[in-house]
């Protein structure tokens, strides 16, 4: 009996919860357990929903859900009880008994491919004699049996086989209605293991249906005599379903396959969860926006799992798309997925269908990939699989990674310089004919100082960043990024990381931002917020113009040795935090997730260029934005209070200077030297301004936390700008450093400056010697990543807990080692 | 006189558009974030 039979008034015992797993974590979570009394209280005016008692709360249950729900009643048990004696004994002791024997019936369905042994498996199982023969299609309708298994009493069916669950043939639809329909407690997916990632296709499916599955492994001794090597265990943690290798033809194994059976049923099984796979970004994007509709329908999706609703729609499958006619948002979800059809096919090039199936192979390609080994005689089969032999080769996979990455940030570095000097040519040339076309005045100084230089300085790096995201796309595009994953996978379990968290590391080159919210695929949350965590410790693209403006200064003839430095010691600084927090923070254990390695695919450049100019187009808002605003906003700190105390009458200095050069018999010689005096009394009444402003003010408040670093005002200035993003770090040193009397400050006058600016204006010590250098370039590295990224991490962990830790912990870390970089240093040079 | 009003007014602009995207950054969505299990778009 099932509870929505039940009359008011009527009391029953719950036997099991049928469906889906979500639905049954739900109304398991309400307190419909096994073994649980329920009454019904009252029915709603159009009888539906209704009110229970369970556990001595009022729950209300739509019809839909209670028919999921099967219960036994004292009037079921007195009906089939023949004893009379019996009959007056039914009391609720009796009737939990009742319920209890009930509970232990579980219906189980058999599904797989044609000719993968299922009818064997049942015969075996059930000692039944039903026809089997050594081509597919034997099985044209379901076949039942029923036996005992430890006290089980198990109703197995056997269904037709079937390649996928889709609605081509009237085998599939008959099985995937029956799973709908019957909902059985238990499907043994029956695995041909001689063919796996053929048959593993239709395991997918069932992942997408979120039922209850073990997976069989049938004809298990055919691989072994390969020579194959399958790490079944890892493969059902990965997929979440337990596994039982069988020989169904001589009964091996179908034993342990029904205690799995039984475990998985009574829900004790450690492997058994539900997992999503992975679809790629464009897809599951459609996915979730087809799901939201879809969830609308309640009724529907307590049967259905939306998720599979929504990635069967986009496969054009006809069946379900009759299913939506009873939804009364149909035309809306209808519309919806065709809308997304369009989108999926007008931008990746191929039929939706292929898209989902392609996706479904990766999956299996890369669970496959680290748990499966082929004997060594295997013939490579296809061109993916021949370009893999050498790009995951055990050997080589690793040296040409690094080589690729090499390639990637020279690339970005070298070929970046020469549009960076184009593009710095065009600033100056803007500044100076703003300097040559406008009068004096606060606004000029506003749009050369602030705007022209604050900017202009971030800007040149345009190039490198189209460069890094060219390569980062090529990677993606081509299907080597998930081989990438695959590769330093190992490397990652190391320190406590799955390798699929690699891919949000190396995004993290790019910007932390995006970095951040790609840490969606990874499924663990604890994974997820490590990985977040220590994704600002990957030198994004606005660290990349300070590392280069302050080597170039200091270290002009290593700059590429430590700019390589710099970028190796954020991954291991990423790396030991990484061990630490796995270590005190998420110490959970490891699930495995599959990595899916998709097929390799040309890149086309529409799909290339799309990337970059979306990357472009990212960079210049943030220019027109946030770094304009910024820039603004220190120039008027810098710029402000205009009333200055000064220590030296410089007006009069400069006047008797210039006095000098009219009344003198002026060589060459002389005219430089008193206009190089004039220069110098110019940038001391400058500096001695800036000290004073509001940000000198700024400065000089947060200096004596820095100075132990080796930090002077302006320095402490800039990093605390650059907390609005890093690019700001050099707009606000360009500003603070200004040249004086070069309109349109370029950058290697700025390095100049940087170079030669000393201490204070009575000391001859450099402000930036290499040691103070370094433990710069180390505070910028890790200290707090940009108020983007920490809007990000809040975004993505869904508590400010994480991004209030994540501000701290590296403004704290970053203090620390930039103060033994100090120490340290000072003890060698 | 009027590059003096130019500047005041680009100022205060920049100062108005900072603190809304200060506050926007914030006010960013929430995303629970939690186990696929739990979070799981399929309920």
């Amino acid at each position: 009996m099932i509870l929505s039979e039940l009359q008011v008034n009527d009391q029953a015992i719950i036997v099991k919860i049928k469906g889906r797993g979500a639905f049954r974590k739900r109304i398991t979570e309400m307190g419909f357990v096994k073994g649980k009394k329920v009454k019904v209280i009252k029915r709603a005016p159009l009888k539906d929903p209704v009110i229970y008692e369970i556990m001595g709360y009022e729950v209300s249950l739509r019809n839909s859900e209670a028919s999921l729900i099967e219960v036994i009643t004292e009037l079921e048990v007195i009906k089939n009880t023949e004893n009379t004696e019996s009959k007056n004994l039914v009391n609720e002791e009796f009737l939990l008994q009742k319920a209890t024997e009930k509970g232990k019936t579980i219906n189980v369905a058999l599904v797989g491919n044609p000719n993968c042994g299922k009818t064997t498996l049942f015969n075996h199982a059930s000692g039944s004699q039903e026809h089997v023969g050594n081509y597919s299609g034997v099985t044209v309708d379901a076949k039942s049996a029923k036996f005992k298994h430890k006290g089980y009493t198990i109703n197995i069916v056997d269904l037709p086989g079937t390649y996928s669950l889709s609605a081509y043939s009237p085998e599939e639809l008959y099985v995937r209605n029956y799973i709908f329909s019957e909902f059985p407690d238990i499907v043994i997916n029956v695995i041909d293991s001689s063919n796996i990632e053929r048959n593993l296709y239709l395991t997918t499916q069932l992942i997408d249906m979120d039922i209850k599955a073990v997976i069989a492994l049938n004809m298990f001794d055919e691989l072994e005599k390969k020579g194959d090597k399958f790490d079944f265990e890892k493969f059902g943690k990965m997929v979440g379903f337990p596994v039982a290798p069988t020989v169904s033809s001589r009964g091996r194994g179908i034993h342990y396959l029904m205690d799995k059976v039984i475990e998985l049923y009574e829900d004790n099984d450690p492997y058994y969860r539900h997992i999503h796979i992975n679809y790629g970004n464009n897809i599951e994007e459609r996915i979730k926006i087809i799901q939201e509709k879809i969830k609308q329908n309640i009724s529907l999706t307590d049967k259905f799992s939306s998720r599979f609703l929504a990635i069967k729609l986009l496969e054009k499958d006809k069946n379900v798309n009759e299913l939506i006619q009873v939804c009364e948002n149909k035309s809306e979800i209808l519309n919806t997925v065709y809308k997304s059809i369009e989108i999926l096919e007008k931008s990746l090039k191929e039929d939706s269908e292929t898209l989902v199936t392609d996706a479904k192979y990766g999956f299996i390609a890369g669970a496959l990939k680290e748990t499966y080994k082929d004997s060594p005689n295997l013939i490579l089969k296809n061109s993916s699989k021949k370009i893999d032999s050498f790009l995951t080769h055990k050997l080589l996979g690793f040296p040409l990674f690094i080589l690729i990455m090499w390639i990637m940030f020279q690339a970005t570095f070298t070929l970046g310089k020469y549009p960076m000097g184009w593009i710095d040519n065009l600033v100056n040339l803007l500044g100076n004919w703003v300097n040559n076309n406008l009068a004096a005045s606060s606004f000029k100084d506003l749009l050369i100082d602030g705007v022209i230089h604050g900017v202009g300085g971030v800007i040149v790096f345009l190039p490198n960043i189209l460069i890094l995201f060219l390569f980062i796309s090529l990677m993606e595009d081509t299907g080597y990024l998930a081989r990438a994953a695959f590769i330093v996978d190992k490397l990652m379990h190391k320190i406590g990381l799955h390798g699929k968290s690699f891919i949000p590391l190396i995004m993290g080159f790019g910007c932390n931002v995006p970095a951040i919210m790609s840490t969606r695929t990874i499924e663990s949350r604890n994974d997820r917020i490590l990985t977040i965590l220590i994704n600002p410790f990957m030198s994004c693209s606005a660290r990349l113009p300070v590392y280069i403006l302050i080597i170039g200064a200091v270290f002009p003839n290593h700059s590429g040795n430590i700019l390589f430095s710099i970028y190796i010691f954020g991954i291991i600084i990423a790396a030991l935090m990484a061990i630490l927090f796995k270590k005190t923070l998420f110490k959970a254990k490891d699930i495995p997730f599959v990595m899916e390695l998709p097929p390799y695919r040309m890149p086309t450049i529409k799909n290339t260029t799309k990337h970059m100019w979306s990357k472009a187009t990212q960079y210049l808002k943030k220019m027109s934005g946030v770094i304009l605003i910024a820039a603004i906003i220190v120039w008027a700190l810098g710029y402000f209070p205009r009333e200055t105390n000064y220590t030296k009458d410089y007006n009069n200095i400069k006047n008797s200077l210039k006095n000098e050069l009219i009344t003198q018999n002026s060589t060459t010689a002389n005219i430089i030297s008193i206009n190089e005096k004039i220069r110098e009394v110019n940038n001391s009444m400058k500096a001695e301004h800036l000290e004073n402003s509001y940000i000198g003010r700024i400065g000089k408040f947060i200096e004596p936390v820095m100075s132990p670093l080796g930090f002077d005002w302006r320095m402490s200035v800039s990093l605390a700008a650059g907390i609005t993003g890093k690019e700001i770090v050099v707009s606000t040193l360009g500003v603070l450093f200004q040249a004086e009397g070069s309109p349109g400050l370029n950058n290697q006058t700025l390095i100049y400056k940087l170079k030669n600016t000393t201490k204070n204006s009575t000391s001859k010590e450099k402000l930036f010697n290499p040691l103070t250098a370094l433990s710069y370039l180390v505070f910028v590295l890790i200290y707090f990543p940009c108020i983007a990224a920490i809007a990000a991490v809040k975004k993505e962990t869904g508590t400010w807990k994480w991004a209030a830790f994540t501000v701290f912990y590296t403004t704290a870390l970053a203090w620390i080692l930039a103060f033994l970089v100090q120490i340290i240093g000072k003890l060698f040079l | 006189m009027i590059y003096d009003i130019f500047t005041a007014i680009i100022l205060i602009s920049a100062i108005v558009i900072a603190i809304i995207m200060i506050y926007k950054s914030f006010k960013a969505k929430k995303n629970k974030g939690k186990d696929c299990h739990d979070n799981c778009n399929c309920k």
